[in-house]
C-alpha cells in the first residue's frame, strides 16, 4: 500500500506549528503590520461558556502563528497577484498607502461642526475647528485611479458654513508645491512638515508669533510669546503657559 | 450545563430512545403514535430556539423567555438527521440503534454537524458498527478533500465575500450591484461547498464516508436541474420525507402545486427565521411552477440559454436571500436596475476582477473535472499543488481579518 504522503505532511506541518506555538515565547507586536499582537487568553469558565475565550484562543493562534511574518508576505503576494489595490481601509497608491476617505458624510461633519459651534456659544468662548485633511485631499495624482474618495474641499466648505475653520489644505498644498514631504508614505499621520504646516494654518487665529529656530534657520518655528493665558492649576489663576509650565515644573 | 447543550443532548435521548420504542409497538397506531411524539419534540425544540421569536414577531408580541435565547450552532441539520432516523425506523428502511454510542456519535458526529451535509442513518449504521481503521488510501483521499475544501472556504469564498460587501457599500451603481450579486453568488457556493468537502474528508479520514452535498450547481440548465446538484442532502431530505409522503407529483395539477409550495415555504424557513428567507423559498416555488407547468414541453430554448436563465433565477433569488429584510431586497433590487454607472465601480470592478475570474474559473465543471483528471494522474503535481494550496490558506487565515460564518441562522 502506497503511503499517505499528503496526509503525512499536513499534519506534520499543523502539529510542528502547535509545537512551537506553544513552546516558543510570543511576539509583543509585528513590526511589519505595525501593530500589537493577540497574547495568549486566560482560561475562565465564564469565557469559556460565554465564548469569548474561543474568539480570543482564535485571535491568538493567527497572531503567534509561528513564521507569521512568511505567512503574511505570502498573503500579501497572493493580493497583489490578485490585482488588490486596497487591504481593508487602506489603498495601495503609487508609492503611497492611503487610508480611505470616502466614509466621511457631509451631514456628519455638519453635525459634528455645529456641535462645536454649541459649544462656542454656550461658553462664549471662541471655538476653532481643525479639520485635517486626508492625505487623500494632498496627493490625489498618487491615489489609484478612480478610487473611492470623499469631496475634502466640499466637506471642509461645509464645516467652514457651521464653524469657524481653521483653513488647513490651502497651508498643507503650499508645502507640496515647496516639494515637502507632509505625509509618511506607510501610514496616515504626517510628517514634521505636515506638522509644521498646520501651525502656520491654526497659529494666527490663535495669536501665537511665529519665529526663528535657531538650530536649523531656515524653518520657522514658533514662541510663546504672545499666547493667551490659561488658568495654572498649580498658581491657581490666568497666566502664560510658560510661566505655567515653570510654575507646575518647580513645584 | 448550557441550555442549547442539554436541549440537544435531551433530543438525541429522547430521539434514540424512540427508535427503539417504535419497532417494538405491535401497534401501527402505536408506532404511529411514538413517531408523531419525537416528531413534534423534535421540531418543538427547532421551532422554540429557531422561530420562537419571529412567530412571536408576527403578532407583536415579545417574550421575556426568548431574550437572550441564542440558537444552538447547526440546530436545523442536527434535528433533521434526528427526525429523518425516526421517520427511517418507522418506515422500516432502517433498524433502529440499540447503541446510545453509536447513536450519539451518528448526531454529533463534528465534521458535519453544524454545516452538513445531512446525513441519513442508513449511509454511517455499517461504519459506526464495524468501523475499520482507515487505510492509507482513505487518509490520503480525506486529506486531499480537506485541503480542497480549506482552499474553496479561505482563498476562493472569504475573499468573494469581502468583494460582496465592499462591492455592495457601493450605492446607486448598477455595475456594482451585478458585481456584487456574482460575487455572493460564488461566495455562498464555495463556502457552503467548502465546509461539505472538509467534513467529507474529515469524515473520510475517521473512516466515515459522507454523501456529496454539490454537484456543479452553477451549470444547471434549469431550477430543476439547480436543486438536484445544490445542497443535494437537503433537497433529498425534502423530497423523501415531505414533497413525496404528501403525494408528489401524482394527485394532479392542484395538489402538486400545493405540495411544492409546501415544500418551498419550508425549505425558505429552514434557511433562516425571516421574511426573506420565506420569500426565497416562494421563489423557487414560483419558478418550479413554472417550470413544471408552463414551460416544461412547450418551450425548447438552446442550452446555453437555458443556463444562463438558470443562473439569473438563482442570483436573485440570491439577492433576496442575502438581504436584510424586505426593504432591504428592495434597495437591492433598485441598485440592480438603477441603470446608471459612476466612475468608482472601475476601481472596484480592477479590484476584484482577479478574484471573480478565479471564482468563476471553479465554477465550470470541465476546468475542476480536468483538474481533478490531471491530479489523479500525477501524483507528484497533486502533492505540490495541495501543499501549496495549505500554505496559502494557513497564511490567509493568519492575516486576513475577513472569516465569516455563513450558517449561524441555519
Amino acid at each position: 500500500m502506497k503511503k499517505p504522503m499528503l496526509f503525512f505532511l499536513m499534519m506534520g506541518l499543523l502539529l510542528a506549528l502547535a509545537v512551537c506555538q506553544t513552546a516558543l515565547p510570543g511576539r509583543e507586536i509585528s513590526e511589519m503590520e505595525n501593530r500589537m499582537l493577540a497574547e495568549r487568553p486566560a482560561f475562565t469558565a465564564s469565557g469559556f461558556l460565554s465564548g469569548s475565550f474561543s474568539q480570543q484562543t482564535e485571535r491568538f493562534a493567527a497572531d503567534q502563528l509561528p513564521l507569521r511574518d512568511g505567512f503574511v508576505s505570502l498573503y500579501s503576494a497572493m493580493q497583489g497577484l490578485l490585482g488588490r489595490r486596497s487591504v481593508g481601509d487602506t489603498l495601495v497608491g503609487d508609492g503611497m498607502l492611503f487610508n480611505r476617505s470616502d466614509g466621511f458624510s457631509e451631514r456628519n461633519v455638519r453635525m459634528n461642526a455645529a456641535a462645536l459651534r454649541a459649544l462656542s456659544e454656550k461658553t462664549g468662548k471662541p471655538v476653532y475647528l481643525l479639520a485635517v485633511p486626508s492625505a487623500a485631499a494632498v496627493y490625489p495624482e498618487k491615489m489609484p485611479a478612480h478610487a473611492p474618495a470623499a469631496d475634502e474641499a466640499a466637506l471642509l466648505a461645509a464645516a467652514e458654513e457651521e464653524n469657524a475653520l481653521l483653513p488647513l489644505l490651502p497651508s498643507l498644498l503650499a508645502g507640496k508645491e515647496r516639494g515637502e514631504p507632509l505625509f509618511y508614505a506607510t501610514d496616515h499621520h504626517w510628517t514634521a512638515f505636515g506638522a509644521r504646516s498646520a501651525m502656520n494654518a491654526s497659529a494666527g487665529p490663535w495669536g501665537w508669533m511665529p519665529g526663528k529656530c535657531r538650530r536649523c534657520k531656515g524653518i520657522r518655528a514658533f514662541t510663546a510669546a504672545s499666547m493667551p493665558a490659561i488658568p495654572c492649576p498649580g498658581l491657581g489663576r490666568m497666566i502664560s503657559p510658560a510661566r505655567c509650565l515653570r510654575a507646575c515644573a518647580s513645584g | 450545563m448550557h441550555a442549547r447543550c442539554r436541549c440537544l443532548r435531551r433530543c438525541c435521548c429522547l430521539t434514540g430512545g424512540l427508535g427503539v420504542l417504535i419497532p417494538r409497538q405491535k401497534s401501527k397506531g402505536g408506532r404511529r403514535a411514538a413517531l408523531l411524539f419525537g416528531l413534534i419534540c423534535d421540531f418543538g425544540a427547532l421551532v422554540f430556539y429557531k422561530y420562537a421569536g419571529f412567530l412571536l414577531g408576527i403578532f407583536g408580541a415579545e417574550s421575556a423567555l426568548l431574550s437572550g435565547l441564542s440558537l444552538p450552532l447547526g440546530i436545523s441539520f442536527f434535528i433533521f438527521q434526528a427526525a429523518g432516523y425516526l421517520i427511517d425506523v418507522y418506515r422500516k428502511e432502517t433498524q433502529p440503534e440499540k447503541s446510545p454510542v453509536a447513536f450519539g456519535t451518528f448526531l454529533f458526529l463534528f465534521p458535519q454537524l453544524i454545516a452538513g451535509p445531512i446525513v441519513r442513518y442508513g449511509d454511517l449504521q455499517e461504519a459506526l458498527h464495524h468501523r475499520r481503521r482507515p487505510d492509507g488510501q482513505a487518509l490520503e483521499s480525506g486529506a486531499a478533500l480537506f485541503i480542497a475544501g480549506l482552499a474553496a472556504k479561505v482563498l476562493l469564498a472569504n475573499p468573494l465575500g469581502e468583494a460582496f460587501e465592499q462591492l455592495r457599500a457601493v450605492p446607486g451603481d448598477m455595475a456594482c450591484a451585478w458585481l456584487s450579486l456574482c460575487a455572493y453568488t460564488m461566495q455562498i457556493y464555495f463556502d457552503f461547498m467548502g465546509y461539505s468537502v472538509m467534513a467529507m474528508g474529515l469524515g473520510r479520514m475517521l473512516g466515515f464516508s459522507f454523501p456529496r452535498n454539490f454537484n456543479h450547481p452553477y451549470a444547471a440548465v434549469s431550477i430543476t436541474d439547480f436543486w438536484r446538484r445544490w445542497h443535494m442532502t437537503l433537497s433529498g431530505w425534502f423530497r423523501d420525507y415531505v414533497y413525496i409522503p404528501l403525494g408528489g407529483s401524482r394527485r394532479g395539477r392542484g395538489r402538486t402545486a400545493i405540495h411544492l409550495l409546501i415544500v418551498w415555504g419550508l425549505t425558505g424557513l429552514w434557511h433562516g427565521a425571516d421574511w426573506n428567507f420565506v420569500l426565497w423559498g416562494l421563489w423557487y416555488f414560483l419558478l418550479l411552477s413554472a417550470e413544471k407547468f408552463v414551460l416544461s414541453g412547450h418551450i425548447r430554448l438552446p442550452l446555453p440559454l437555458r443556463r444562463v436563465l438558470t443562473l439569473l433565477g438563482v442570483m436573485l433569488g440570491w439577492a433576496l436571500f442575502v438581504s436584510p429584510g424586505l426593504s432591504g431586497f428592495g434597495s437591492y433590487l433598485s441598485d440592480l436596475f438603477c441603470f446608471r454607472i459612476s466612475s468608482a465601480s472601475l476601481f472596484w470592478f480592477r479590484e476584484f476582477a482577479g478574484i471573480l475570474l478565479l471564482g468563476a474559473v471553479f465554477c465550470i465543471p470541465p476546468v475542476t473535472d480536468g483538474l481533478k483528471g490531471l491530479l489523479r494522474r500525477r501524483a507528484w503535481l497533486r502533492l505540490a499543488l495541495l501543499l501549496a494550496a495549505l500554505l496559502l490558506s494557513l497564511a490567509s487565515l493568519a492575516k486576513a481579518s475577513y472569516n465569516p460564518f455563513l450558517y449561524f441562522r441555519f
